[in-house]
């Protein structure tokens, strides 16, 4: 009986002394500035992976949206490429563009969506209203309404499959620059006021 | 006796690996900018962050492998082994004829323009 209370507080201690070091790691990391947050130095694999997977499941799980039935209309796919030039191309990219200083030094690299993506339309709306915390990607949905957030996940499922030239032409060709899109949302905002 | 020398290995084995964890060196990745591609950290690292943002695939692989291998160079102060390396670590991204996903941040059914090969302009 003594002998099984014995190894019992051994590891009872063991554990213990496990927490104590975890804590204390913790606490040096933190007070002691070990850990870098330099954005020129990359995280490790681990602390990647790790970051990686927490965003990944946490919007999986947030995303519940329901897609509009016209997200692929022509229309909104034009008026999406007005938005996505002014607003996320900078760092984002666009097809034709080079790499832009914004683009080269943010981290977590901001995914090239000329390129496309595995993000369903839910998954991209969501991320775009709300934003990802600590990574530069901003809430638009703070200034901007969901049917203009949707135009930007028409156009951002379209680029994939443009040039350069079709780019270029379907941002022109937008029925409103940016500019005009956010005075006749705040023109709206007032009369309702 | 046998117990504490366990204990203590195991607290130390713990302590390490939580350090490890949080400053293991960065596995080295690939510069999409080639003219600005150098054999210094300044360089590996941004090519890590790059790297780090691919896709999970062949390519990506071939290209940490040839990464971790001028590294090795830079670290024998073999800059012409180094640079080659990394010219080799950008050839199967070049080549790689499906538009690459940069970074796959959730799940669901793909959308990307299989072999509709982006041309970046320098």
């Amino acid at each position: 009986m003594s002998g099984v209370l014995g190894s019992r507080g051994r590891v009872v201690g063991l554990v213990i002394g496990v927490v104590v070091i975890l804590i204390a790691a913790t606490g040096v990391g933190v007070y002691g500035g070990v850990f870098d947050v330099a954005a020129d130095t990359p995280h490790s694999q681990p602390v990647y992976w790790l970051l990686q997977t927490i965003r990944q499941r946490s919007i999986a799980t947030r995303a519940t949206n329901p897609v509009p039935a016209d997200l692929s209309d022509p229309k909104r796919v034009a008026a999406g490429a007005a938005q996505y030039a002014e607003m996320c191309s900078g760092c984002h990219l666009g097809p034709g563009m080079k790499r832009t200083e914004l683009s080269q030094g943010l981290y977590p690299r901001a995914p090239e969506l000329r390129r496309g993506s595995r993000l369903t339309s839910t998954e991209e709306f969501w991320i775009i209203k709300h934003g990802i915390k600590m990574t530069g990607m901003p809430a638009w949905g703070v200034t901007h309404k969901d049917e203009n957030l949707w135009d930007i996940v028409a156009f951002v499922r379209k680029m994939p499959e443009l040039t350069a030239d079709e780019y270029q032409a379907l941002v022109k060709s937008s029925p409103k620059t940016h500019d005009e899109m956010m005075q006749e949302m705040d023109m709206k905002s007032h009369d309702h006021h | 006796m046998q117990t504490r020398n366990f204990a203590c290995r195991f607290i130390c084995a713990t302590a390490v690996a939580v350090t490890a964890s949080m400053s293991a060196s960065p596995t080295l990745a690939l510069a999409h900018e080639a003219h600005q591609m150098e054999c210094n950290k300044e360089s590996m690292n941004a090519m890590n962050a790059d790297v780090q943002a691919m896709t999970e695939g062949e390519v990506k692989k071939t290209v940490m492998k040839e990464m971790q291998m001028a590294q090795e160079m830079m670290r024998k102060k073999d800059m012409k082994g180094c640079m080659s390396h990394m010219r080799n670590a950008m050839e199967p991204w070049r080549n790689s004829g499906v538009s690459d996903v940069v970074e796959p941040l959730g799940s669901g059914r793909a959308h990307r323009a299989e072999g509709n090969a982006v041309e970046e302009t320098h």
